[in-house]
């Protein structure tokens, strides 16, 4: 599902109307050689609203809509082995679901990152280097105020 | 434009809202519950609720932008 656009930058910026955000979801389609079929949230972000407002989270919905899996990021890998271990999960009385809860690693692809931030002009590269100025800030006084 | 459609990242992180974001997804929404319904536009100009595509089947939910 395309959202807010996370990087704003020279060659993709905000977008001004919903006209300009299903443009966007186009070229990321395009451009990007998206194969799987892509969905546009309204402007102001309903849907993406009612789910978190995470960049790049991931959920899988069983039939009928209960939430099965809720990821902050994006791991096909993890989704994959989910959707493995779902469907080859028994069924019948003697099988009951219950609740689970990890914190996973994910890969961090700084390169892939970085060039998807130039992709997109300087602008999204200078933001978001500022954007780890002020993580490293807070992380720094969260440091020296003892609550890290 | 609003808050939701940020221009500048670095202002949007600035303003701590991003930190909020993050601090306010582990508490909502958990396994085994309802997933909120919406309205999505397809390329071809159509809308779909997602309650019509769990109707017939799981969903695999991926949400992303360009960058």
């Amino acid at each position: 599902m395309y959202t807010r656009e996370a990087h704003p930058g020279e060659h993709l910026s905000a977008h001004e109307d919903f006209e300009a955000k299903l443009a966007a979801a186009r070229r990321l389609r395009d451009e990007l050689g998206i194969a799987r079929p892509i969905l546009v949230d309204d402007h102001a972000g309903g849907v993406h609203r009612a789910y978190g407002l995470m960049p790049n989270m991931s959920w899988v919905l069983g039939r009928g809509g209960t939430i099965l899996y809720k990821a902050m990021w994006t791991s096909a890998e993890r989704i994959a082995g989910f959707l493995a271990r779902q469907a080859a999960q028994p069924s019948g009385l003697a099988h009951a679901p219950f609740f689970t809860e990890q914190l996973e690693l994910r890969r961090r692809d700084a390169a892939t990152f970085q060039q998807g931030l130039e992709r997109n002009g300087p602008r999204a590269v200078s933001e978001f280097a500022r954007a780890e100025q002020i993580w490293a800030e807070r992380a720094r006084a969260r440091r020296r105020d003892g609550s890290e | 434009m609003g808050t939701y459609n940020y221009e500048r990242f670095d202002t949007y992180v600035e303003s701590g809202v991003d930190e909020r974001e993050f601090a306010a997804f582990p508490n909502m929404l958990h396994a085994g519950e309802r997933a909120p319904d919406g309205e999505l536009t397809r390329f071809d100009g159509g809308s779909v609720r997602l309650s019509e595509l769990w109707r017939r089947q799981g969903v695999v939910l991926e949400f992303g932008s360009y960058t």
